[in-house]
């Protein structure tokens, strides 16, 4: 009558078990997860943690300026990313470009989307060397992979019946676009790019460790001088960015979509 | 059997929800509580099982071993054995849409399944055999190891009715068991309940006089949380206008 | 507005002690780098011996990491979650202490557990399972939260314990979300293995770190080519799992 079996059921979930668990084991192992080195580490533990107390508020002056980069950093890399997205987008959108153009973007696009902030930095950092240019880059290209391809999908999406009114009205193939896509698009866009600001703010942050300069340049400066009280102000510092930029751009987005409805 | 003593639930704002509602039910019976939208007859049914808390009165069923639960003051282990038998008869959106139809048939008995078990496999082939036999009883046995979320509105209520049934209650409550229903369908469920409450006794709330007036053995009229009637399923014009709180046009 | 937009990002760049012209004068440096680079040296793959093996040391880290993370983010997630927790209070604290862990970038973490447990991927491992459990352990409350709770109240009153009712009710309606999520904590996991790899926890990104600092450029162009294959295959391997369940 019915195909319910308790049997079946219990060896079903067991065996996925049984794999979940097997792979997680091969991997821990393969990760040098050892109960020694756990012991190791939470035995010095306590200690360890003490050390990042009490944080050197004294310090606290020489992280205004390593904050400011980070926040520059990550606002000028939306920025450019935002303008160079404008090319890219109508590249990739089907009612826009044509099929040899489309194609090749929209896989440049998968691809920068695809590889991680920080391998794009290497390649800058070796093209500009280090400092905030190669950060910018980075960031601008990696938020290019997601503006980009929204606005290609976007204006894909657009309505043609607008189009083709502003068209009909004797407009250039720039003012189409410009009166009769761009209207349609831009909330979404807005609301991505602020998205998009949240997270190069993170990411400015990371990528500031390994040569683009700002508050992650200080953790990881602090952590290499063993100052692990200095480091606890500039953790905190970041902290403090990466906390206001998520605050800011959540309601700026709430606020954008709240009136879109 | 129950014993529903002045139940008293007060909203914010001071408005007095139920009102000293009080009415017992006898081995046998099939109740039908008729009353305006928002005149308590949900809420006592919610009482009866304890998931609305109220301001005073008293609840007391009597169980299967004849020791008496004050289900509206019980907790944690006591309410849930007193929970265990009764039957609560949802409208169909009750049911888990995402597992099959038999698995929320089998549900009905979770309260008697260790918590080790319900971790590990869940029910045995036996149970899963028995709520075969209560989707049997439902007529909707082929419907076994459907997704829940694929059946109609009305083959919903009837699964609740199984799940009901399989849960082998001392006591059904049915909750609007037909108000989303076409007629047709409202009287096969009506049909359904019928012969349970030979055995056990069911209190369903409803919005059809005559559907009550074919089908259960007495009716308590609900108005403004309270009691306004309580008595044979024949009801005469002036008792609906009384339940319904319409005033009769007075004839010069 | 463009047209502000451009100087607001050249004062920007300014700041940052980036002459906005002199970059336009840099830009051959891209080419030169292109040079360099082309045509990358796949080759590495089987001469360069450990290679495979970076490439599996990655794959195991995001892999360990979050199973482990997902291990820790399911329970925060049933006490962050308004209609599982056990009382307001534990949710609002799990909600908390989730957000400044979501909030603490994840290279500190790293560079503490290197301290801690020694350069390796072990500590790569610890780094992704608390990332894994800030981010998703907010996402997991969010998906319980908006399970149905009418089927829930259901089983509450057939008389089943609460963590019946979460097993029986709940979950069952907030699976395929929570699946879904855990397929997406892997491809997460799988990128930052990689970057983190670049601050001392191995594998490939200890690769990337390497050929660019002995000045393989070919090599480096290889490996990125390798990530890609690696991170779109494993997108596309998740994407059918999720269609699959």
């Amino acid at each position: 009558m019915t195909a319910y079996s308790a049997s079946r059921r219990l060896l079903r979930r067991a065996a996925i078990g049984a794999i979940v668990v097997t792979l997680f084991l091969a991997a821990a192992l393969r990760c040098d997860v050892r109960p020694e080195i756990f012991r190791q580490g939470l035995g010095q533990g306590p200690n360890f943690i003490a050390s990042f107390f009490p944080p050197l508020w004294s310090a606290a002056g020489e992280m205004v300026t390593p904050v400011l980069i980070t926040i520059v950093l990550a606002t000028s890399a939306t920025l450019l990313g935002l303008f160079l997205s404008f090319p890219v987008g109508l590249a990739a959108a089907s009612n826009v470009a044509p099929a040899w153009l489309r194609q090749p973007v929209r896989v440049l696009l998968g691809v920068e989307r695809a590889v991680p902030e920080t391998i794009l930095l290497l390649f800058f950092v070796v093209a500009f060397g280090l400092g905030p240019l190669a950060g910018v880059f980075s960031l601008a290209l990696g938020s290019i992979g997601m503006l980009g391809k929204l606005l290609g999908d976007a204006m894909e999406e657009v309505d043609p019946a607008v189009v083709d009114s502003v068209r009909a009205a004797g407009a250039t193939f720039w003012q189409t676009i410009r009166y009769g896509l761009l209207p349609q698009v831009l909330p979404a866009l807005a609301a991505h790019t602020l998205f998009r600001f949240d997270v190069n703010v993170r990411n400015s942050v990371v990528l500031g460790a390994i040569g683009a300069g700002g508050i992650g340049e200080e953790i990881a400066h602090s952590m290499g001088m063993i100052q692990y009280e200095r480091a606890t102000i500039a953790v905190l510092g970041s902290l403090l960015v990466i906390y206001t930029a998520e605050a800011v751009s959540g309601r700026l987005r709430r606020r954008l979509l709240g009136a879109e409805a | 059997m129950l014993d529903v003593h002045a139940l008293v639930k007060t909203v914010a704002g001071g408005r007095r929800v139920l009102d000293g509602v009080t009415f017992s039910v006898k081995p046998g019976e099939f109740i039908g509580i008729l009353g305006s939208s928002g005149a308590g007859k949900s809420l006592t049914l919610r009482a009866i099982t304890g998931l609305t808390e109220i301001d005073s009165g008293e609840v007391r069923f009597t169980g299967a071993d004849q020791s008496i639960c004050r289900v509206a003051h019980a907790k944690g282990a006591e309410l849930r054995a007193a929970r265990r038998q009764i039957g609560v008869i949802f409208q169909g959106l009750h049911l888990v849409k995402r597992l099959s139809v038999l698995e929320n048939v089998m549900i009905g008995r979770l309260g008697y399944i260790s918590p080790l078990r319900s971790w590990l496999y869940g029910f045995t082939d036996a149970e899963a055999r028995a709520a075969v036999g209560a989707l049997e009883q439902v007529e909707l046995a082929s419907f076994a190891d459907r997704l829940t979320a694929t059946l109609s509105g009305g083959e919903m209520q009837r699964v609740a009715i199984a799940r009901a049934i399989f849960q082998q209650p001392r006591l059904y409550l049915a909750d609007e068991p037909i108000a989303s229903l076409d007629p047709r369908n409202a009287e096969g469920i009506l049909k359904l309940l019928q012969p349970l409450a030979k055995d056990t006794p069911v209190i369903g709330t409803f919005h059809q006089p005559d559907f009550t007036r074919r089908f259960c053995t007495r009716v308590i009229g609900i108005r403004a949380g309270r009691v306004v009637y309580d008595g044979s399923p024949q009801l005469s014009h002036h008792d609906l206008n009384e339940i319904y709180g319409i005033r009769e046009v007075q004839t010069a | 507005m463009l047209f502000g937009g451009l100087l607001t990002l050249a004062a920007l760049l300014l700041y940052l002690q980036v002459d906005p012209l002199s970059v336009i004068g840099q830009l051959p440096h891209l080419l030169n780098l292109g040079r360099d680079m082309f045509p990358p040296r796949l080759a590495i793959l089987w001469e360069r011996e450990g290679l495979v093996n970076s490439v599996i040391e990655t794959l195991a880290m995001a892999f360990a990491g979050t199973v482990l993370g997902l291990c820790l983010a399911f329970p925060a997630g049933l006490l962050g979650a308004a209609n599982t927790t056990p009382h307001p209070a534990l949710r609002a604290f799990t909600r908390a202490a989730l957000s400044l862990e979501r909030s603490i970038t994840s290279f500190f973490f790293l560079l503490v557990f290197l301290i801690a447990f020694g350069l390796g991927p072990f500590a790569g491992t610890m780094t992704l399972a608390v990332g894994t459990l800030g981010l998703f352990g907010k996402l997991f409350a969010e998906s319980i939260e908006r399970v149905e709770h009418a089927p829930v109240e259901a089983i509450a009153a057939l008389g089943a314990t609460s963590w019946q009712q979460i097993c029986f009710g709940a979950l069952p309606q907030a699976a395929p979300a929570l699946i879904a999520n855990a397929l997406f904590a892997f491809d997460v996991n799988l990128r930052l293995s990689i970057s983190l790899g670049i601050f001392g926890a191995g594998g490939l990104g200890a690769e990337f770190l390497l050929a660019k600092q002995t000045l393989r450029y070919r090599d480096v162009f290889a490996l990125a080519l390798i990530t890609l294959v690696l991170i779109t295959t494993v997108e596309r391997v998740s994407d059918q799992l999720r269609k699959h369940i």
